[in-house]
């Protein structure tokens, strides 16, 4: 069992199903079970794409005829 | 929070929203199968900020909706027995069986307790050794592994007075018999992130080669979603279909083997039944012959208790994305959520819920507002 932090209310999670999480990671909680742990790299990731996106669009919208 | 407030980014959003519509020729009908990313759709007006080309169909995505009415009645019964405690998480206390929900069974008396991991209803099973203690567990596989772990425990501390009414089910039968429903006019499919955080990427990758439909596994912030349906458009209008993780923060393609093991260990598929929808081969759970002795309708013999559904709820209809429920007569009017006449209006992540509690007003919304 491990404490975990929601955003200032902090629970008690079981760790049974990730135990390779550890202090100051991010999970996934469901019923009290912690069933995944946020990988950080993948969300800078996603979060770069998505501005990428945008400046590509709108480059393609400036050259488009 | 870390990873949520970021994944509503309005900028972001719009940039999406621009890709979409950039890519977007012609009319696609999206289905977001969970409720969570229905809600998320609601609550920020994605569906109406969305190109118009784009469609979104709100699934059957809600545990507690498609638990079947007979199986709530026999939770009734079993909740008005003596010397029963009946444990439950909050959303299902007020979900209409065909008379009644639990919570009227606990102002007739009855001890039925509200708790937020099946984990607490073992530790009253331990503390009331002299009464049957019966937890409700109903969800998909996001919630299964929880229960799953409750049933080992129980069994593994050689608890005789502890029991479970299984309500499980979810996975690609259920897409499946989506896709091959003749009314279906769904072109693709946003599935559901948390649920492949559990059983991975990998599970809809035969669905998707047979019946050529695009799945996106998606998250349920602003930003997923859209990323979600941006992907799908992409691959539709390229005539494509794959499956495509736009939740790699949390998902991976085997998904959660600790928790997978754990369930095949404790639950079996089963053909059920989804209330609205009928009934669907191997999209449900039932214990393995290891752990049956801790199934409830056996224990307790209602097992074979069979009931009518109320002929006014349109639920059915909403679950399978072919009405909205504001087209439903009764939405707002007969059915609030103080006095719901179907389980989507009572569920947290029931499309009824979220139209009740978003759209009466018929509100302009902003993106991330
Ligand atoms: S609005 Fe109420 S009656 Fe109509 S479909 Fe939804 S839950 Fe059923």
């Amino acid at each position: 069992m491990a404490t975990v932090d929601f955003g200032g209310v902090t629970k008690t999670v079981c760790l049974a199903y990730t135990p390779d999480a550890g202090i100051g990671d991010y999970t996934i909680i469901h019923a009290g079970f912690a069933i995944a742990i946020l990988d950080e790299q993948a969300a800078l990731e996603s979060l770069e794409l998505f501005e990428q996106l945008g400046i590509v669009s709108a480059t393609t919208d400036e050259i488009a005829p | 929070m870390k990873y949520l407030s970021e994944f509503a980014d309005p900028v972001l959003a719009q940039r999406l929203l621009d890709e979409i519509s950039a890519t977007v020729t012609r009319h696609w009908a999206i289905m977001e199968v969970c409720g969570g990313q229905t809600h998320s759709i609601i609550r920020n007006g994605i569906d109406q900020l969305l190109a118009d080309e784009v469609e979104l169909i709100h699934g059957p995505g809600c545990p507690v909706c498609v638990t079947p009415v007979e199986l709530i009645d026999r939770g009734l019964r079993i909740a008005a027995m003596p010397d029963v405690i009946f444990c439950s998480f909050g959303d299902m206390v007020r979900v209409p069986g065909s008379a009644g929900d639990l919570f009227a069974v606990r102002a007739a008396g009855g001890d039925v307790r509200v708790v937020y991991s099946p984990l607490d209803a073992v530790a009253v099973a331990e503390e009331n050794p002299s009464k049957e203690v019966v937890f409700f567990a109903v969800g998909f596989e996001t919630t299964a592994p929880a229960n799953a772990m409750a049933v080992h425990q129980a069994h593994e501390r050689g608890l005789t007075n502890f029991s479970v009414l299984v309500s499980h089910g979810g996975g690609p039968p259920a897409i499946e018999a989506i896709v091959t429903s003749p009314e279906s006019r769904v072109d693709a499919f946003l599935a559901a992130g948390h649920v492949c955080t559990v059983m991975g990427t990998r599970q809809y990758e035969a669905i998707v080669t047979e019946h050529r439909v695009p799945i996106i596994v998606t998250g349920f912030e602003p930003l997923d979603v859209l990323d979600g349906i941006r992907r799908a458009v992409r691959q539709l209008e390229a005539g494509r279909a794959e499956v495509e993780n736009a939740y790699a923060r949390a998902v991976r393609r085997d998904g959660n083997e600790v928790a997978k093991g754990m369930l095949a260990d404790v639950f079996e598929p089963t053909d059920r039944q989804w209330r609205g929808i009928g009934p669907i081969p191997a999209s449900g759970w039932r214990l393995t012959s290891r752990y049956r002795s801790y199934d409830a309708e056996i224990r307790f013999g209602v097992g074979d208790l069979a009931v009518e559904e109320s002929g006014l709820c349109r639920s059915g209809d909403v679950l399978q994305g072919i009405i909205k429920p504001s087209e439903c007569e009764a939405f707002g009017t007969a059915c609030t959520p103080r006095h719901p006449l179907g389980a989507t209006m009572v569920s947290t992540e029931g499309a009824c819920a979220a139209y009740f509690q978003y759209r009466r007003l018929g509100d302009e919304v902003v993106p991330g507002g």
